[in-house]
This record gives C-alpha cells, structure tokens and sequence, in this order.
C-alpha cells in the first residue's frame, strides 16, 4: 500500500502537491516520477488519472508527485510576469529540487497529457535530471502513411469532395464564464495556446534529448486523429533519429483525448507503469517489453485470422 | 491555505482548510462540498474561487474530497453515498476542531448538495445549508448520469455492473444508493436555513423548495440564471465558473453579518 502527503514547495510562490510514496521499509530511489497538469485541471489529473497512476507506481516502489502548477488547484498565483511555458519549467525543476533535497532524488521521469506532454519535453530540454517523459497526445507530425490513411478512405467517398474543413490546433478559452463582476486575481489563470513547434525544430530538440539518453513512451489518442492515425508515425516523422532503443509508442485510437473510457484509462496506466518497470526497474532492456507487447499483438492478430 | 490528510490512517480524506483574511474572523465558519465525477473536474476551480471570496469575508472555508474522489484514499469505484455522508460529517469535525468553530454553514453542488443535507439531518449546529443547483431524485441523477455517458460508455461492465460515466465508473452499489435519494421527502433538518440557489428554473427544484416548505422547513428558493451544464466533458478540460451565481451565495454570508 502506498503513503502520500501533501507536500509544499516553490522559492517566489506556494505550490502544492501529494507525493505517493512505497510502502513503508520499500526502497523506492531512482527515478521519480513528476506528474504534470493538462491545461488548467488540478492535479489529479483527468478523470482522476494522476492519482491512479501515481498509487500504481508506487506499490512498484517508484515514488510520484503530482502537483499544481502556479495559479491551478491550490497553488498560488504567481507575482512575477513569466509566460506559462517559462514559469511551468521553472516550476517542474523546483519540485525536482524540492525532491532532491527531501528524498534524495537524483533522476526523474516526466509525464504529462497535452499541455502537460508539452511541458514535460520542455524540462526535459531545460533539466539533465530528467532521464524520461512519459507523453499522452503529445505533439505529432503528419507523414506520408498519415495522409494514405488519412485520405483513402475518404477518395472514395463523394461527400468528402464537398466543402471545405479548415483545421487548426489553436487553443480555446479554458474558463467558460458568466458576465459579472470580475473575480479580480481568482481569474488570474495561467495562459497556453497550444502549437506544435517546427517539425525541424522539434527533431533539434528530440536530437539533444536522444544524445543525451532521454526514454520516451508516447502515448497517443484518437482524439488527435487530425495529426495522428497510426501507431508508428512519432517515429517514422524523427527517421534521421535513432529512436529505436528509446521509444515506446502506442495508439489507442477509439480513445478519446482525456482518456474517458475506463478501459482505455486501465491501458494507458497499465502502458506507463510497465514501461517504467521494464526500464529503470529491470536488468531487461525496455525494448524487449516493448518487443514482447508487439510480439503479442502480432500473435493476437494471428489468432483472429 | 492549510491542506493536509485527516480522518483515518487506512482512509485519509484530503481537506484544505482557508483561514480568513481581513479585519473580521466570523464566528461562522463554511464547508464546502463537491459534486461527484466529472463534475467535480469542472467545479473545482470554482469551489476555490468560492473559498476565497468567503475567506475574504472573514469566514473559516474547509472543502475537502470524500474517500474515493481526488486526492483522498480509495479507488474511484469505492465511493459510496453513505460513506461520503459521513465523510462530511468527518470534515466538519475535523474543521470545528483545527479553527476553534462552534457552528458551520455547509455549501454543496449537485450530489454534494444531497450529501450536506443527509449530514445535517441529525446536527444541530449547522447554520445555514446552501443547495446549489442539487441533486433532488436519486434516479433522475442516474438517469441524467446515463444519458450523459452515451451508447459507448454507458453500457455496464458485465462482471462488475459499472458504468463509465465520462471518465468515471458509476458502480451498481451506488446506482442502487442513489435510487433510494429523493431530497424531497426530508422530513426535518438541523440546518437554521436553507437556501436552494439555482442556475436556472428546473421543475425539480421548485418541487423541492414547495415540498419543504409545505412541511415548514425554513426553505428558500433564488434562481440566478448563469451556467449550470456541469456534467460536460471536452478535449480542452474546460471548467465553468459561474461568476453571478457564486457571488450570489457569497452574498446569502454577508446578509448574516449585517
């Protein structure tokens, strides 16, 4: 069984978090995990999925913290002028300092769904204790497989001649309000509109990560079927990288992008805790979990003809 | 902000407590009660907004999450209604203690409305008892939770009875709690006052205020019209503040100190 507390942390603000840790007389060490928030959900995660993956960690013996970013949850607000994307970085690195200082912590592994996949790679650039990331729906690039799924079905269709979609990842308001007197500071949200960056940009960076033996396990939805259809495509849009030896990728693709379906939720914690088992809790190699998953996907698929 | 763990080694509840600010420390202090599923997701922004406009007033603020909802122990499958009744009568001990209060006021949305009033049947110092947009027909919840989670999700688990509920599971015990809740047929209530605020006009809540009125329940019925589709899931995990409604219950805190 595991133990949580809340744990409070953060040099200018007040962040707030739960640190589900082994059971008692179990060591835990490295890494820990740092779960990050989707847009502006507080820390439990959607559908409460931070604190079932967190407890499933632990009794693992990995320990999980799961916090609130400034101006989410029960964190404070904070005073300075950082954008979102600088001040969530800082903040990750102040929890792994937080974690270093009370646990010992020397590695940690980040992971985060949507925003929270964005700024888990961010860290990841910024921070050389992050030794993995565990992304859910993170950001895709179409490629020429993506387009043959895409379109083939659709050329056959005639409806599909008529209109035009314009399509756009831009974000949205997150608060939907009613007119009235302003809450003043309480409104004070932090702010993110979510744009994949460059392709070229995005495999500079994967590169430093690469080089420096970052694992990632990707994790991808349906509800991102405008920029990913198939289980595969991370990779094949990053051939120049050698990814192979690092990357866990899976499509789940009736799932929608908060995961709402109970078995797909089971999948994706099942997923997340297997690949850190397989690869900081194991002599195996992650690759061979990976290899037996798809290795029994393939004699599943045998058996149903 | 104080949050910690309270309750039971083998099932700590997770509270946070808001002690005031301001010139003024209200006798009265407030406990806030969250709705259940998805619908907790997408008010807990405005419970905390809530917290501080109370706090602001003077008044203590405890909310806190029932044993199998957010950051308190149990699975999401373990929730049970009697179990959260007497969760919240756990938080208000737990708050009368760490603040030195002698009575509280109990806010609640939704099922966490239902939940404040079984708690405050058998008490006798609770206030006021702010239902916000409640839960009144067990089975109309039910209902209403089904239609929301669609052909897809909605269909029972065949071993267990669950139902996904927009991300959530709807287990077949508290399918079968919730059939036995109709808020309707309370017959009396600790509570000095309670006040029935609504985001628009439903038959149901009208039901309840006439049903308890009709008894001589100190009933009171306001209808602020702002947004109230609290059971909403999107890609986006959007939240809903409805800013003129939550000032309205600020508002019922600050006639009591005038």
């Amino acid at each position: 069984m595991s133990r949580e507390k809340v744990v409070r942390f953060g040099r200018e603000t007040k962040l707030v978090g739960i640190l589900s840790e082994p059971a008692a007389g179990v060591v835990g060490g490295d890494p820990m995990v740092l779960l990050v928030n989707s847009g502006i959900l507080h820390r439990v995660g959607a559908c409460r999925f931070h604190v079932r993956l967190a407890r499933r960690l632990a009794e693992e013996g990995i320990s999980a913290l799961r916090f609130d970013f400034s101006g989410i949850g029960d964190s404070e607000v904070r005073r300075d002028d950082l954008a979102f994307e600088q001040s969530a970085v800082a903040e990750l690195r102040e929890a792994m300092d937080h974690l270093a200082a009370s646990k010992g912590a020397r590695s940690f592994v980040v992971i985060g769904l949507c925003s929270g996949a964005d700024m888990a790679f961010e860290v990841a650039k910024a921070d050389p204790r992050v030794v993995g990331l565990g992304v859910l729906d993170p950001w895709a690039y179409r490629t020429t497989r993506y387009y043959v799924k895409h379109y083939a079905p659709r050329l056959l269709r005639a409806s599909a001649w008529t209109g035009l979609i314009r399509r756009r990842l831009a974000g949205r308001p997150a608060v939907a309000q009613n007119p009235g007197e302003p809450l003043l500071e309480e409104l004070d949200l932090p702010t993110y509109v979510r744009e994949f960056p460059p392709q070229k940009r995005a495999e500079d960076e994967l590169r430093a990560l690469v080089e420096r033996d970052v694992k990632l396990c990707a994790i991808f939805s349906g509800g991102q079927s405008d920029h990913y259809n198939y289980e595969g495509q991370f990779a094949d849009a990053f051939t120049a990288l050698d990814l192979s030896e690092r990357l866990l990728e899976r499509y789940i693709p009736d799932a929608d992008h908060i995961f709402t379906n109970l078995d797909h939720q089971r999948q994706v914690v099942d997923t997340l805790v297997g690949w850190l088992r397989a690869t900081w809790r194991s002599t195996e190699p992650a690759l061979q979990h990976a290899g037996a998953q798809a290795a029994q996907r393939l004699a599943a698929a045998s058996a149903h003809g | 902000m104080n949050s910690f763990f309270f309750g039971s080694s083998e099932r700590p509840l997770f509270g946070v407590h808001h002690p005031p600010k301001g010139k003024e420390t209200r006798s009265e202090g407030v406990v806030l009660c969250y709705p259940m599923g998805q619908e907790y997701m997408r008010s807990h922004r405005a419970f905390r907004q809530l917290a501080n406009l109370l706090l602001r007033r003077g008044h203590h603020v405890f909310r806190f999450d029932y044993f199998g909802t957010g950051d308190s122990a149990g699975a999401s499958e373990d929730g049970s209604l009697a179990q959260w009744v007497c969760d919240v009568t756990s938080a208000i001990e737990e708050f009368k203690d760490n603040a030195s209060l002698q009575r509280v006021s109990l806010v609640g949305l939704r099922l966490g409305a239902a939940l404040a009033t079984l708690a405050a049947a058998d008490r006798d110092d609770v206030e006021k008892l702010v239902l916000w947009d409640p839960v009144v027909s067990g089975p109309s919840y039910v209902a209403e939770l089904r239609a929301a989670a669609g052909r897809s999700d909605g269909e029972a688990d065949p071993a267990s009875g669950t139902i996904g509920v927009l991300g959530f599971p709807l287990t077949r015990a508290l399918r079968e709690e919730l059939a036995q809740l109709d808020l309707r047929s309370l017959e009396e209530t600790g509570a000095r006052a309670l006040e029935i605020v609504v985001s628009s006009e439903r038959p149901e809540w009208s039901a309840l205020h006439a049903a308890w009125v009709a008894r001589g329940l100190p009933a009171r019925h306001a209808c602020i019209p702002s947004g109230g589709n609290w059971n909403e899931v999107d890609n986006f995990g959007s939240a809903l503040l409805p800013q003129e409604l939550i000032q309205g219950i600020v508002a019922l805190f600050e006639k009591e100190a005038a």
